[in-house]
């Protein structure tokens, strides 16, 4: 089949995003959650409009493309999404381009590796007066298993598999005092 | 009023007073929230009814108008910058409404029941001063009809607010650091939601704002 010339060709852009979560996300656990929740917010009519397709994604970061017209309903989608497959995520849209070298340069051009797996390395670190063992790291954030059975519970409650601290949180509560 | 495109894109503030950290019922500490809140270039008040760095407020739950009136009483104001009251019963919104002492009442709606709103605590609600929350988390995280009820809700509060003319303040109920939303994507979820772009930067940025110098 013949391409249309490109005067009739809808205007595309690329949308770059960025996935947070305590789990690994399979590019097409991700692709099937936002067709979902395309579908589910908007209706089919709608999103046939949307020319919506995730064109690439590794390693949490990743990029779709979708009709200019139809960017802030895929801000909008990207915004409701927090489980895939089970697994609580964040998606962060970090950009919006007309062209994927555009894109790359701007938005995607960051070493990609941001979390670094520490599986359970104990750093004999105190946190509300118990040792740690810290899961994952990131610039100053720290992952680390629940200490007592009520965060557990929260965890589980919230599809989540660990407590987020900070390098700030150890050594003490320093920033939090009764009222 | 048109918002610029920087204005509606990754510029757009947010000032989030409803989220919770671990010293109340979420899982992240204070500082995550507020590390995370920076990446997406948001503001973030913690309502854990403690001191934290940065914005600090209060939610309370009342299960009775006299349990209500009791601990309204013991919030210390002189720590805190602001205070919720978690809604959802009739009497509470009612009572919550006619309290200047009050700055957000959280979760209004009944479900299938109603926005919880009527035009009685949309009056009271006015001349106090007081602002009913629009709680993106609950839409985030609801599917099916039960999202459509939340929907439902806010557009029936929207249109109270446009006749009686009380404040609206978008929040998340984050309880985790994955709750948290950027500002761009809340602006886009509240446009779709029928909210126009004054409105949208009422409930996001100047109502919050006024909330904290109040306070």
């Amino acid at each position: 089949m013949k391409l249309l010339p490109s005067s009739l060709r809808s205007r595309k852009r690329y949308v770059a995003f960025r996935v947070y979560s305590d789990s690994d996300i399979k590019k097409s656990e991700l692709v099937k959650e936002v067709w979902r929740n395309t579908i589910h917010f908007f209706g089919e009519n709608i999103a046939s409009d949307m020319n919506l397709w995730v064109m690439h994604y590794n390693n949490s970061q990743g990029f779709l493309v979708c009709g200019h017209k139809h960017v802030g309903k895929v801000k909008a989608v990207m915004t409701l999404i927090n489980n895939i497959n089970g697994k609580r995520v964040h998606i962060i849209v970090l950009g919006v381009s007309g062209t994927i070298k555009a894109l790359k340069r701007k938005f995607l051009n960051k070493e990609v590796l941001f979390i670094k797996q520490d599986k359970g390395q104990d750093r004999n670190m105190k946190f509300m007066g118990k040792h740690i063992k810290t899961k994952r790291t990131f610039n100053r954030c720290i992952d680390i298993d629940p200490i007592n059975e009520e965060l557990v519970l929260r965890l589980n409650r919230y599809n989540m598999k660990y407590i987020g601290l900070t390098e700030e949180d150890l050594g003490g509560e320093k920033n939090a005092t009764d009222a | 009023m048109i918002l610029s495109k920087k204005r509606a894109g990754f510029s757009m503030k947010f000032i989030d007073l409803h989220v919770h950290s671990l010293y109340s019922s979420g899982v992240d500490t204070p500082s995550r929230l507020h590390h995370h809140a920076k990446e997406l270039k948001i503001q973030i008040g913690i309502c854990d009814g403690i001191r934290h760095r940065g914005f600090s407020g209060t939610e309370i739950h009342a299960s009775t108008k006299k349990d209500l009136i009791q601990k309204l009483k013991n919030v210390n104001r002189g720590d805190l910058d602001y205070c919720i009251v978690h809604g959802g019963d009739y009497k509470i919104n009612r009572l919550a409404a006619g309290d200047g002492r009050v700055d957000i009442i959280a979760h209004p709606d009944i479900l299938k029941n109603g926005s919880g709103i009527d035009a009685v605590i949309a009056k009271m609600a006015a001349e106090n001063g007081v602002a009913i929350e629009i709680n993106l988390g609950n839409i985030i995280a609801s599917r099916g009809t039960y999202r459509v009820n939340m929907i439902k809700n806010i557009k029936t509060n929207l249109m109270l607010k446009r006749k009686y003319g009380f404040d609206l303040v978008a929040t998340t109920g984050a309880k985790t650091r994955y709750d948290l939303r950027a500002g761009d994507g809340v602006y886009e979820l509240l446009k779709e939601l029928g909210l126009t772009d004054d409105e949208i930067r009422d409930a996001m940025a100047e109502v919050p704002a006024k909330i904290l110098k109040h306070g």
